[in-house]
């Protein structure tokens, strides 16, 4: 079994809800693209994979400024297909290890090396607060046994994950999560995390990083 | 996933090479320019590829096709893509719209297969015109059967980019043609990390 990790950012989407008509990851914090910043926080992994989709140029554009030898995969289907489909296109080519991440998460550092260097399959939670969160149902024994959409629960989940290559091509077309559902329970991590979806959350994730990225001193 | 069947195609200008070797022959016999402008209309849809590429060979015919091979065996390429296709030749093809006449002896140096177009010569052994001009997408006949890779950097591999199994845009040098973005599954802009995708082809 092959321990080598390939880390997905999936950047295909159109971000309708923000309404900036570019995708989300080059939406810029604090003066730098989100994507910009995750790729800060993986300089050490070699294997970098984004998927792009609507006005994928624009995110080639920026990757050959900061990174190009990070691997670009185009998601054609990005306005009828859900991030599933670009989980599944972004690990094609791995056969090891898949750590996804959405390209409109800021997250902070700790966190996401906590997934990466994990030795098992992970998710990456934080505790519930964005508006239209994925719940993760939390079983005694510290392994998430569940997500939805539907059932309140303290947790939400960030949408970081570590499954086997097999697993992140199986998720289906639409949300990860209800491809997730199949393949608990997990063990997870908290990871301190902005998700941008619309003008509020990038207002926070730009305090975020105006206070130097340090999430829990903020909040606690 | 990897499938020692696999057929690896790879478009020749701007891809193995690092330069287009049509205004590098150009410069050598004095026509820069006019070569330059047909390109640029090519590129923005003015004039259509294959009245484009008569004309060039037309407008290069007077060149001695030594001298035209000269200048492509000096060509500057992609040195860890072409050892990686070297190293797996058996399964490599080159897919060229140049002539027969302009790269044979590249491919022979190289042991490389090839499809090109074809050139008719005249009783002294110059170029009199186009005998065939390869459409690059008839190229998948000759692969039934099997999973084929397509590598190209322009806006004449996109169609072959689209119709093999697996096509990936080359952007090391610049980026893909809108088209090219439109049905490639992959765009790359790093040599390693293009030799690096193919391994795991």
């Amino acid at each position: 079994m092959s321990d080598t990790v390939t880390v997905v950012i999936s950047a295909a989407g159109m971000g309708t809800r923000l309404g900036m008509n570019v995708p989300k990851a080059l939406v810029p914090v604090g003066g730098k693209p989100i994507l910009a910043r995750q790729l800060d926080l993986l300089s050490d992994v070699d294997d970098v994979v984004v998927v792009v989709g609507f006005r994928g140029q624009l995110v080639i554009d920026l990757l050959r400024e900061i990174r190009s030898n990070v691997t670009v995969a185009l998601n054609h289907e990005f306005t009828t297909t859900g991030t599933a489909a670009s989980v599944a296109k972004g690990a094609e080519l791995s056969d090891g290890w898949v750590v996804s991440l959405d390209g409109d998460l800021l997250v902070q550092e700790d966190g996401l090396r906590r997934v990466l260097d994990h030795p098992r399959a992970c998710l990456g939670l934080t505790p519930a607060r964005s508006k239209s969160p994925v719940w993760a149902e939390v079983d005694g024994d510290g392994m998430v046994r569940g997500l939805s959409q539907e059932r309140e629960t303290h947790w939400e989940w960030s949408g970081l994950m570590k499954v086997r290559h097999e697993v992140a091509r199986g998720l289906g077309t639409g949300h990860v999560f209800s491809g997730m559902n199949n393949v608990l329970p997990m063990e997870y991590h908290q990871v301190d995390c902005v998700e941008v979806d619309d003008l509020d959350d990038l207002h926070e994730a730009e305090m975020w990083a105006a206070s130097g990225d340090r999430l829990g001193e903020r909040r606690g | 996933m990897r499938d020692s069947d696999t057929a690896f195609l790879f478009d020749f200008d701007g891809t193995v090479t690092s330069v287009e070797l049509l205004p590098l022959i150009a410069a050598e016999v004095g026509l820069s320019e006019p070569i330059a402008q047909l390109t640029r209309d090519t590129i923005e849809g003015r004039v259509p590829f294959d009245e484009s590429f008569r004309t060039r060979v037309a407008l290069l015919r007077h060149a001695p096709i030594a001298q035209v091979a000269e200048i492509v065996a000096e060509a500057p390429v992609f040195s860890d893509l072409l050892e990686w296709i070297v190293a797996h030749r058996d399964r490599c093809w080159i897919v060229t719209g140049n002539l027969d006449c302009w790269v044979d002896a590249w491919m022979q140096r190289h042991g490389l297969q090839y499809f090109s177009s074809t050139a008719e010569l005249t009783q002294v052994g110059s170029v009199a015109g186009v005998r065939t001009l390869l459409r690059k997408e008839t190229v998948l006949q000759h692969f039934r059967g099997r999973r084929t890779v397509m590598v190209g950097d322009g806006a004449n591999d996109a169609q072959l980019i689209a119709d093999a199994d697996v096509g990936i845009g080359m952007a090391i040098v610049h980026d893909v043609p809108p088209v090219v973005l439109e049905v490639a599954d992959w765009v790359i802009m790093d040599e390693e990390a293009l030799c690096r995708t193919l391994s795991r082809l």
